[in-house]
């Protein structure tokens, strides 16, 4: 056996130890935490998503993703080894090195450094759309869909007129109309993108509302807020958050494309869209400019895709996990 | 004393025009029932699939809102209360519901739904409505430990002993079970009468309880009203059901449960033949003329009208019914 292929071994059985010890921890936690939920009632709706989540390797491992780049963002004054904003034409399309890890672009300004303060741009941005979406769909779709009639009608037209319009095109002709900008884009993104979230919700409000226990709800003198608040919301927030999670992905691509176009982030500002499409013209000669805010871009879909899964099985209260 | 009184009870239903059809048909799910009930009676409601017995209990409770008549609940026409007088009437009157699983909502705990209904009317402290909930859980005869679980991890009858403790939690009068036995197996049946009897006795409940099972049917209640396509066409002492019954379809409901010896068998045919008609264009005349072994040029054209034979029978038929004895010679 080489001295490399013995590397490699030890390596993974390093990572598999290293496996097996979070997860002796997390089955600890869950069956200390058990003891703690059979004493009270109120107790047990609130902690056991949680725990149900802690088991979920899979989603821990998106969370733990989602932490260090949430950090990285963060504490980008201190972790980037250069200006991110700093050209150096000398050193332009260099490969990685030293001194640029990641290599420079081709202003010679450093990638590592770019997509370390890319992470702020790229992810508040798209979180704070996001935040923005779920807010319009949620009470749109739900007053729509539990009031129905005449208003319903209203809200699916207009819907329906939104939809008709291919989305990032219509996210287009409100950011140029509302002129260049990140802020302008986000208001663009999220005046288009709630649409289909209101739409899905809608239909998962009728269907819910069609269910007895609403009927026997109303029989017992809930309100109507109550209902909404109690049997609703949460029988369709769960697919919902699952949706936002998987979304992130296309959000963080959409706002990209944007900047590409010139109405999001502006030139110097590092952005990881704005980084993929300014490495495009070199691709042959420099591929290291696309590869690696795509690669950062991936991280961050996959984290989050991993993350909505577990969700998703954590607020199911039948527990059925995933293997 | 009376306890309800339903009036003339009309609900239709609208099926939807399409682009090019010229207009809307009406669905008459419920069509002019009256019937009245006592203080702790247990009066049944017997009917085939889609005469409207489920449409019924609805309206009872104004779940939904009638189209024609009145309902009289204690002495008040609920028909007219407004959302804020209704909420008071929600404590007198409950309902039990057929489907176990979807009556009950899959993210909240036992006590939380058993306690719903405390919460709403702010009956006693927190600490009192748990308590409320434990005793409850007790008196359907289920485990009050099992307060903190959750609905799937019940079987179906246990399922519908928490929907009759949440029924139960108000005390109220009038408890309208809507098929609450015909989803699960016939041993959790037995269970579940007995429980609803007993329960019947230690809290003076009167039941409107709906079935499409006459053994059932007959088991829990004092009176049945027999119903076919939106209307009552018969209503008798349950006592007298087996050998009192003398309208048609009510006998031809009893020939349609089977015997269990199969040398009784022989010589019993089933009376009724068919589909029941579509309710949204119901035969003139007496709606169970075409599938009648018995009727006349009479029953073609006039519609019989719902009236006493004997006290506490009455019957709608232009013939005031068959006798058992013609049953089977025709």
């Amino acid at each position: 056996m080489s001295k490399r292929e013995f590397r490699c071994l030890d390596l993974l059985t390093g990572v598999v130890l290293v496996l097996e010890s979070i997860e002796a921890g997390t089955e600890k936690r869950v069956k200390a935490g058990m003891k703690s939920f059979t004493f009270g009632t109120g107790e047990r709706f609130i902690i056991s998503p949680i725990y149900r989540l802690a088991r979920d390797k899979m989603a821990l491992i998106g969370l733990g993703i989602i932490i260090v780049i949430v950090a990285v963002g963060i504490f980008a004054p201190y972790l980037a080894p250069h200006d991110p904003v700093q050209v150096d034409l000398n050193q332009k399309l260099a490969r990685p090195s030293a001194t640029y890890p990641l290599g420079t672009d081709h202003l010679g300004r450093c990638i590592l450094s770019r997509l370390i303060y890319g992470t702020r741009v790229s992810l508040s941005t798209a979180m704070l759309v996001l935040t923005v979406i779920i807010f319009i769909s949620v009470p749109a779709g739900t007053i729509s869909g539990y009031v129905g009639g005449r208003l319903d009608n209203i809200v699916m037209r207009v819907i329906d007129i939104l939809l008709a319009f291919p989305g990032l095109v219509l996210a287009l002709v409100v950011a140029g109309m509302l002129g260049p900008g990140l802020l302008n884009v986000m208001i663009a993104l999220g005046a288009v993108w709630w649409v289909g979230y209101a739409r899905i919700i809608r239909g998962m409000v009728l269907s819910v509302k069609e269910k007895e226990f609403i009927l026997a709800a109303r029989s017992c003198g809930t309100s109507n807020s109550k209902i909404i608040f109690r049997h609703i919301l949460p029988n369709v927030l769960s697919p919902v958050i699952v949706l936002a999670t998987l979304d992130m992905g296309s959000l963080i691509l959409a706002i990209s494309g944007l900047s590409f176009l010139g109405l999001g982030a502006q030139p110097p500002v590092p952005e990881w869209g704005a980084m993929l499409n300014d490495g495009r013209p070199y691709m042959q000669v420099a591929p290291h400019l696309m590869l690696f805010p795509g690669l950062a871009i991936m991280l961050v879909v996959l984290a989050f895709n991993l993350l909505g899964d577990g969700l998703r099985d954590a607020f199911d209260p039948k527990g059925i996990m995933r293997v | 004393m009376r306890l309800l009184e339903v009036d003339d009870l009309e609900k239709y239903y609208r099926t939807r025009g399409g682009l090019f059809s010229s207009g809307r048909e009406k669905v008459h799910a419920v069509d002019g029932i009256s019937f009245t009930m006592d203080r702790e009676e247990t009066l049944g409601l017997v009917g085939e699939s889609g005469c409207g017995k489920s449409t019924l209990a609805r309206l009872v409770a104004r779940l939904e809102e009638p189209d024609g008549g009145r309902v009289i609940f204690a002495g008040k026409d609920i028909t007219e209360l407004s959302e804020k007088e209704l909420q008071e009437l929600r404590c007198e009157m409950q309902v039990i519901f057929q489907d176990t699983y979807s009556s009950l909502n899959p993210r909240l705990t036992v006590s939380s739904i058993i306690g719903e209904p405390l919460a709403n009317f702010h009956v006693g402290t927190r600490k009192e409505q748990k308590e409320r909930v434990q005793e409850l859980l007790e008196t359907v005869g289920l485990n009050p430990e099992h307060a903190t679980r959750y609905p799937h991890e019940f079987s179906g009858g246990q399922r519908q002993r928490i929907g009759i403790a949440r029924a139960l939690a108000l005390r109220p009068k009038l408890v309208i079970c809507d098929e609450p036995v015909s989803n699960l197996d016939v041993s959790i049946q037995a269970q579940i009468l007995n429980l609803l009897k007993k329960l019947k006795q230690e809290f003076g409940l009167s039941y409107l309880f709906i079935s499409h099972d006459l053994a059932v049917i007959s088991y829990i209640s004092d009176r049945v009203a027999v119903m076919y396509l939106g209307k009552i066409v018969e209503v008798l002492k349950s006592r007298d059901l087996a050998t009192e019954a003398c309208h048609p379809y009510t006998l031809a409901l009893l020939a349609a449960v089977p015997v269990s010896d199969p040398r009784l068998r022989e010589g019993k045919e089933l009376i009724v033949k068919g589909e029941p008609p579509d309710p949204v264009n119901p035969p003139a005349g007496c709606r169970f003329h075409p599938r009648c072994p018995w009727a006349e040029e009479k029953c073609r054209r006039e519609e019989p009208v719902l009236k006493s034979v004997k006290a506490g029978h009455q019957v709608a038929c232009h013939f005031e019914g068959i006798t058992m004895r013609g049953c089977g010679s025709g």
